[in-house]
C-alpha cells in the first residue's frame, strides 16, 4: 500500500510537471523504469553568482515517500556554503523530522510529507541565492563566502557557472 | 468485686471493734455468727466447691486467682490444720487476760503498731504460699508422708499393706480412678490412718498427739454432728470432753495391726516431740504424766496456767523487752497455725466432699475453747478468738519456723497478755491488708504481666537483706519509734511506710518467706553424702553471677535471723541498748569447733537409710544440742532447694537494684555493713547444685536458658559425687511421674502466671532494698551468732534444738519430699525456660522490622544502581537512548489521534448551481474548472472522492485518513500548518 502510493504520488506529480513546467528548473526520470529517480536541471537564478550557469542534480525518493524526505545530490560542480564537495546538498526542509542533532535548525523547518518536487526545487533555488553560513556543508565556501564573499568566492562560482554551461548540454 | 463487698464490711466491724478496745458481748455474738454465716450463699453463687468458696471469700481476689484443682484441696489441708494448731494457742492465752485489766491501754497501744506490722506481714504469704503449692503439685503425693526413702521397693509394701487393711479406703480411690490427675493423690488418703494407728503402742507423749488426731478422723455421722454443734456456740466445756471421748471410740473401732516403715515411725516421733515443746516446755515432768487421755488433757490445761503467772512478774521488769516479745509471737501464732492446718488436711484426703464437713469440725473446736473464755476471761479475747476465722487462709510453711524462735523466746519471757493483745492486733491488722492486696491486685492487672511480674520479684528477693538492720536499731531508740508508728493510719503502714521501724516488719515477714527453704531438711536422710562433697563448692561460689549473689543473700539472712533474734534475749538480759560489732567474733574458737561437731554429726548418720533415718530420730529425742538445727538445714538447702524458684528468683535481683535506685529517699542502712555482708556467698551454692543436680539425671531435659546455662555451667565440674545419690531416688517416683506428666506441666504453667500476676502487689507495698556487697569471712561470720546465744541463755538452749528440729521434720513430712521431686524438674522447668524464650523472641523480631525498610532501601538503591551503570560507561547508547526517547514524545498514538480529529466518510457540497455548474464543465471539457471545485489530499496530491474515508484535524485541513495518519503517528502536528493536534483539543471541544 504504502509502495503504491509513493509511486502513484511520484508518477502524478512527474505528469503535472510536465504539463505545466515551471521556470527555473525542469525534471525528469533519468530511467524510465525507475520513479524513484528523478533527474532536474537547475538554471542559475538571475541577478544572483551563479546566473548564466545550468547546474545538473539528481533527486533519490524513499519508499515510504512522502513520510520521509528524497535525497538530493549536484552532478555538476558548484561551489556553495550549502553543497558538500561531493555535491550533496544540505538544507533543512530535506531533513527528516525531529530535532536537529547539532542544534542549528528547527524542528518546524524539516521535512513536511505536503511537500513535492516543486516546493523542493524551489527552496534549493532559493538557497543559491541567499545561502545560510550558520550550518556549512563545505566549510571552505562559507569562510570564503564570509570573508570574500567578492573576492575568491565570486571567482569560484564564476569558473563553476562556466563549466556548466560547457556541459550543460552534452 | 461487688462480691466481695459484704464479707470486707464484716471484716471492717471486726475491726473497728478491735480499734475500740472495749467492745461488748452483743456485738461479739453478731460478729461471730456473721462471719460463720455470711460464706454459705458465696458457696452456693459459684461453681467452687464450698469449702474453697469460703477460704476464697475471707481472703479476697488475690488467692482465687490460684484456683485449681491441687490448690483447692492443699488450701482446705491448711485451713484445718490451722485450726487445730490454733485452739493451743488460744489456750495459754486465755489464761494470761486473769492477770487484770491493768494492761488494757498496753494492748492497746500495741494494737496500732502491731496492726501496720501484719499489714506489711500479710504480703509475702502470697509468695509463700505460691512456692509451697508448687512444690506440692511437683511431688508425688503417694510418697509424701513417708519421708526421704523413696524407693520401689518401699512403694510397693506400703501400697500392699494400705489396700489390704483399709477396704473404705480403697473403694475412694476407685472412685477417683477415672480422674487420672487425682489418682496419685488418693492413694495417699489411707496412709494418715495408719500413722495414727500406730501412736497406740508408744509412750505417753503419743498417746496425746493421738488423742488430738483422731478428732481430726471421724465417721460420717461423727461430723454430721460437728456440723450441729457449730450453730451452738454455748455448749459446756464437759460436752467438749465427750466428744473427744466418742471420737477415740470412733477411731480405735477401726484400727488393726499394721506394720509400718521406720518412716512413719520417725515423722510420729517428730510429732510427738513438737506437742512437747509447744505444750508446756516449762514444766519436764508433763510427759510423765498418767496414761489415760482424759486425764492428758486436764492436765495440758492445768500446765498451760502455771507459766504464765511467772510472764507476768516479767512485764514490770522492762518495758522494752515487752514490746520486743510482741512483734515475734505475734508472728509465731500465725505460723504454728499453717503447719497444723497443712498437716490435719493431707490426713483428710483430696476430696471436696470430705473437706466441707473438716471444716464444721474445726469451727465446732472454736466453740469448744470459746466456752472457758466466756466463764473466765474478759471480752478482748472473745474477739480474738472470733476473728481468728479470716486469717486462717493466708498461711505458709514458711511462718513455722518464725515460731520456732519466737517461742524459744516465749520460754525465756513468756508473756500472756502480750501475747493475746499480738493475736489480736494481727488478726485485725490482717483485714485493712487484705483489702488493700485486693486493690492493688486490680491494679497490677492492668500492667504488662511478665515484665512486671519479673520487676516485682527482684524486688522481693532484693528487699529481704533489711531483715539484718532493721532489727537492731529498734532496742536502742524504741520509744522514739513507736510514737510516729502508732499515729499513722493502718493503710499506710500496708503501703510500705517510711520509718525504720517498719523496715524491722519487713524483715520479720521475709524471714517467713526464705525460712521455707530449710523446710527440706528432717526428712532427707542422705543429706550427709550431699554436704561431704558441697563443701569445696561453696569456696568458687564466691565468684558467683551478681544476680546469684543476691539470691543467695537473702536466703542466707533468713538463716541468719535466727542468731539475731536470739541476740535480742541476750541484750533483754544483760540491760544493755547496744551491738557488738562482727569483728569481735572472727576469733571466737568454738564456732569452728562447732562447725566440726555438725559434720561428724551427718557423716555418722551416713551409712545406710533406715540407720539413717533412726539417727535423726535418735538424735532430736536423745542428744538435742545447740548446733544441729542450723547447719543441717543449709546443708539440706544447698541440693534440694527447688530449681524454678531459683532461676525465678536470681533476675529478680537485678530489677530490685534498678528500682532502688529510683527511690531518692533510702531509708539509711542503721546496722553495721559487715554484718549484712556475712549472709551474702553461701545458698548461692543451693541454687548452682540444684540445678547442675537436675541437668545431670535428666539428660533429656531441653537445654536452660542462656543466662542460666552460663550460670550453671561450672557446677557439674565441682559435683560429680553428687550426681549418684541422685540417681537412686529417681526410679521410685518414675511411674507416679507419668501419670501426673500431662496435668502437671497444665498446672504448673498455671501457677507460673498467676505469680506473674499476683508479684506486682508487693511493688507497690515495699520499701527498696540494700543493696548487699561480697564479705571474704562469710563461711566463718555464720557460726558467730550461735555461741553468744548459747552463752546468754545455757538452761534453755538444749530444748530450743529439739523444738526447731520437731518443727522442721513436721513440715517436711507433710508438704515437701525431696527425693521425689527430681522426675518432675524437668516438667517444671518449662515455665521459666518458656519465659525467657518468649523474652529471647522480642528482640531478635526487632532487628528484623529494623531491616526490612533497610533493605527495601537496599534493594532499591541496587535497583538503581543497575539502572544506571552500564550507561555511564557507554555514552554512545546515552545519546541513541535520548534519541529514540525524543521520537516516541513527538508522535502522537492512535488512540489520541482518534480523540483529537474527526474521522467521517467524504460528501461533496451539492447544490443546483454547483451540480449545473458541474454538467456545463463537462461539456466544455476544461479540467481546471474540476480543479477548482474538487479537493486535493496535499499529502498524495489525490483529489477527495466522495464516499472516500478522511479525517479532519483540530486546524480544520482535511486529509485522506490512510496519508494523515501514517504522518501523524511519527508527528503529531499539522503538514500544512504545524498545529499541534493536541493543542488544539479545548478549542474543539
Amino acid at each position: 500500500m504504502t509502495e503504491l502510493q509513493s509511486a502513484l504520488l511520484l508518477r502524478r506529480q512527474l505528469a503535472e510537471l510536465n504539463k505545466n513546467p515551471v521556470e527555473g528548473f525542469s525534471a525528469g526520470l533519468i530511467d524510465d523504469n525507475d520513479l524513484y529517480r528523478w533527474e532536474v536541471l537547475i538554471i542559475g537564478p538571475p541577478d544572483t553568482l551563479y546566473e548564466g550557469g545550468v547546474f545538473k542534480a539528481h533527486l533519490t525518493f524513499p519508499k515510504d515517500y512522502p513520510l520521509r524526505p528524497p535525497k538530493m545530490k549536484f552532478i555538476t560542480e558548484i561551489w556553495h556554503p550549502n553543497v558538500d564537495k561531493n555535491g550533496d546538498v544540505c538544507i533543512s526542509i530535506l531533513h527528516e523530522p525531529g530535532e536537529d542533532k547539532y542544534g542549528y535548525e528547527k524542528p518546524e523547518e524539516r521535512w513536511l510529507p505536503i511537500h513535492t518536487v516543486e516546493t523542493i526545487m524551489i527552496s534549493v533555488i532559493s538557497m543559491l541565492a541567499d545561502p545560510n553560513g550558520d550550518s556549512p556543508a563545505n566549510v571552505d565556501a562559507a569562510k570564503e563566502w564570509r570573508e570574500d564573499r567578492n573576492g575568491e568566492f565570486k571567482r569560484k562560482v564564476a569558473r563553476c557557472v562556466r563549466k556548466s554551461q560547457e556541459t550543460a548540454f552534452e | 468485686m461487688s462480691q466481695w463487698t459484704p464479707e470486707f464490711n464484716e471484716l471492717y466491724t471486726l475491726k473497728v471493734a478491735m480499734k475500740s478496745g472495749t467492745p461488748d458481748a452483743p456485738t461479739t455474738q453478731e460478729s461471730l455468727k456473721a462471719v460463720l454465716l455470711h460464706p454459705q450463699p458465696l458457696g452456693a453463687t459459684k461453681s467452687f466447691p464450698a469449702e474453697v468458696e469460703m477460704i476464697n471469700s475471707k481472703v479476697g481476689n488475690e488467692f482465687s486467682h490460684l484456683c485449681d484443682d491441687s490448690q483447692k484441696q492443699e488450701k482446705d489441708m491448711t485451713g484445718n490444720q490451722q485450726e487445730q494448731e490454733k485452739s493451743g494457742v488460744v489456750r495459754k492465752k486465755r489464761k494470761s487476760q486473769q492477770a487484770g485489766p491493768s494492761y488494757v491501754q498496753n494492748c492497746v497501744k500495741e494494737n496500732q503498731e502491731i496492726l501496720g506490722r501484719r499489714q506489711q506481714l500479710e504480703t509475702p504469704s502470697d509468695e509463700d504460699n505460691d512456692s509451697s503449692l508448687s512444690e506440692c503439685l511437683s511431688s508425688p503425693s503417694s510418697s509424701l508422708h513417708f519421708g526421704g526413702s523413696d524407693t520401689v521397693t518401699s512403694d510397693e509394701d506400703k501400697e500392699v499393706s494400705v489396700r489390704h487393711t483399709q477396704p473404705v479406703l480403697s473403694a475412694k480411690s476407685r472412685s477417683h480412678s477415672a480422674r487420672s490427675h487425682k489418682w496419685p493423690r488418693t492413694e495417699a488418703d489411707p496412709v494418715p490412718s495408719l500413722l495414727m494407728k500406730r501412736p497406740c503402742f508408744h509412750g505417753s507423749a503419743l498417746r496425746r498427739v493421738t488423742c488430738r488426731k483422731r478428732l481430726v478422723k471421724s465417721s460420717s455421722s461423727q461430723r454430721t454432728q460437728k456440723q450441729k454443734e457449730r450453730m451452738l456456740v454455748q455448749r459446756k466445756k464437759r460436752e467438749a470432753l465427750a466428744q473427744r471421748k466418742y471420737a477415740l471410740l470412733s477411731s480405735s473401732s477401726s484400727s488393726s495391726e499394721n506394720d509400718l516403715s521406720s518412716d512413719s515411725s520417725s515423722s510420729s516421733s517428730t510429732d510427738g516431740e513438737e506437742d512437747l515443746c509447744a505444750s508446756a516446755s516449762e514444766n519436764p515432768s508433763n510427759p510423765a504424766a498418767p496414761s489415760g487421755s482424759i486425764d492428758e488433757d486436764v492436765v495440758v490445761i492445768e500446765a498451760s496456767f502455771t507459766p504464765q503467772v511467772t510472764a507476768n512478774e516479767e512485764i514490770n521488769v522492762t518495758s522494752t523487752d515487752s514490746e520486743v516479745e510482741i512483734v515475734t509471737v505475734g508472728e509465731s501464732y500465725r505460723s504454728r497455725s499453717t503447719l497444723g492446718h497443712s498437716r490435719s488436711h493431707w490426713s483428710q484426703g483430696s476430696s471436696s466432699h470430705t473437706g466441707r464437713p473438716q471444716e464444721s469440725r474445726n469451727r465446732s473446736r472454736i466453740s469448744t475453747v470459746i466456752q472457758p473464755l466466756r466463764q473466765n476471761a474478759a471480752e478482748v479475747v472473745d474477739l480474738t478468738v472470733d476473728e481468728d476465722e479470716p486469717t486462717i487462709v493466708p498461711t505458709t510453711s514458711a511462718r513455722m519456723d518464725s515460731q520456732t524462735t519466737s517461742a524459744s523466746i516465749n520460754n525465756s519471757n513468756p508473756s500472756t497478755s502480750e501475747q493475746a493483745s499480738d493475736t489480736t492486733s494481727t488478726v485485725a491488722s490482717s483485714q485493712p491488708s487484705t483489702v488493700s492486696e485486693t486493690e492493688a491486685t486490680l491494679t497490677s492487672n492492668s500492667a504488662t504481666g511478665s515484665s512486671v511480674g519479673d520487676d516485682v520479684r527482684r524486688t522481693a528477693s532484693s528487699a529481704v537483706p533489711e531483715s539484718g538492720p532493721p532489727a537492731m536499731p529498734r532496742l536502742p531508740s524504741c520509744c522514739p519509734q513507736h510514737s510516729p508508728c502508732g499515729g499513722t493510719s493502718q493503710s499506710h503502714h500496708a503501703l510500705a511506710h517510711p520509718h525504720s521501724s517498719c523496715f524491722q516488719q519487713h524483715g520479720h515477714h521475709f524471714q517467713h518467706h526464705h525460712h521455707h527453704h530449710h523446710t527440706p531438711h528432717p526428712a532427707v536422710p542422705v543429706s550427709p553424702s550431699f554436704s561431704d562433697p558441697a563443701c569445696p563448692v561453696e569456696r568458687p561460689q564466691v565468684q558467683a553471677p551478681c544476680g546469684a549473689n543476691s539470691s543467695s543473700g537473702s536466703s542466707y539472712h533468713d538463716q541468719q535471723a535466727l542468731p539475731v533474734d536470739l541476740s535480742n534475749s541476750a541484750l533483754r538480759t544483760h540491760g544493755s541498748g547496744g551491738f557488738h560489732g562482727a569483728s569481735a567474733f572472727d576469733p571466737c574458737c568454738p564456732v569452728t569447733s562447732s562447725r566440726a561437731a555438725v559434720f561428724g554429726h551427718q557423716a555418722a548418720a551416713a551409712p545406710t537409710q533406715p540407720l539413717s533415718i533412726d539417727g535423726y530420730g535418735s538424735s532430736m529425742v536423745a542428744q538435742p544440742q545447740p548446733q544441729p538445727p542450723p547447719q543441717p538445714s543449709l546443708s539440706s538447702c544447698r541440693h534440694y532447694m527447688p530449681p524454678p524458684y531459683a532461676s525465678l528468683t536470681r533476675p529478680l535481683h537485678h530489677q530490685a537494684s534498678a528500682c532502688h535506685h529510683s527511690h531518692g529517699n533510702a531509708p539509711p542502712q542503721t546496722q553495721p555493713p559487715p554484718q549484712v555482708d556475712y549472709v551474702i556467698p553461701h545458698p548461692v551454692h543451693a541454687f548452682h547444685s540444684q540445678i547442675s543436680s537436675h541437668a545431670a539425671s535428666h539428660p533429656v531435659a531441653p537445654p536452660p536458658p542462656t543466662h542460666l546455662g552460663s550460670t550453671a555451667a561450672p557446677i557439674p565440674q565441682h559435683l560429680p559425687p553428687a550426681h549418684q545419690p541422685i540417681s537412686h531416688h529417681i526410679p521410685a517416683p518414675a511411674p507416679s511421674a507419668q501419670r501426673l506428666h500431662p496435668h502437671e506441666v497444665m498446672q504448673r504453667m498455671e501457677v507460673q502466671r498467676r505469680r506473674m500476676m499476683q508479684h506486682p502487689t508487693r511493688a507497690h507495698e515495699r520499701p527498696p532494698p540494700h543493696p548487699h556487697r561480697m564479705h571474704p569471712n562469710y563461711g566463718h561470720g555464720h557460726h558467730i551468732h550461735v555461741p553468744q546465744t548459747m552463752s546468754s541463755h545455757p538452761r534453755q538452749a538444749p530444748e530450743r534444738t529439739a523444738w526447731e528440729l520437731g518443727i522442721e521434720a513436721g513440715v517436711t513430712a507433710a508438704t515437701y519430699t525431696p527425693g521425689a521431686l527430681h522426675p518432675h524438674l524437668a516438667h517444671y522447668h518449662a515455665p521459666p525456660r518458656l519465659h525467657h524464650l518468649q523474652l529471647g523472641a522480642l528482640p531478635l523480631m526487632v532487628p528484623d522490622m529494623a531491616g526490612y525498610p533497610h533493605i527495601r532501601y537496599i534493594s532499591s538503591g541496587l535497583d538503581g544502581a543497575s539502572f544506571r551503570g552500564p550507561f555511564r560507561g557507554n555514552f554512545e547508547e546515552l545519546i541513541h537512548l535520548e534519541e529514540r526517547l525524543g521520537n516516541v514524545n513527538r508522535g502522537a498514538s492512535q488512540g489520541t489521534i482518534e480523540r483529537c480529529t474527526y474521522p467521517h466518510k467524504y460528501k461533496k457540497v451539492t447544490t443546483d448551481w454547483f451540480s449545473q455548474r458541474k454538467l456545463h464543465c463537462k461539456q466544455d471539457g476544461e479540467e481546471g474548472t474540476e480543479e477548482d471545485t474538487e479537493e486535493k489530499c496535499t499529502i498524495c496530491l489525490s483529489i477527495l472522492e466522495e464516499g472516500e474515508d478522511v479525517r479532519r484535524l483540530p486546524c480544520m485541513h482535511l486529509f485522506h485518513q490512510v496519508c494523515v495518519d501514517q504522518w501523524l503517528i511519527t508527528n503529531k502536528k499539522c503538514p500544512i500548518c504545524r498545529v499541534d493536534i493536541e493543542a488544539q483539543l479545548p478549542s474543539e471541544s
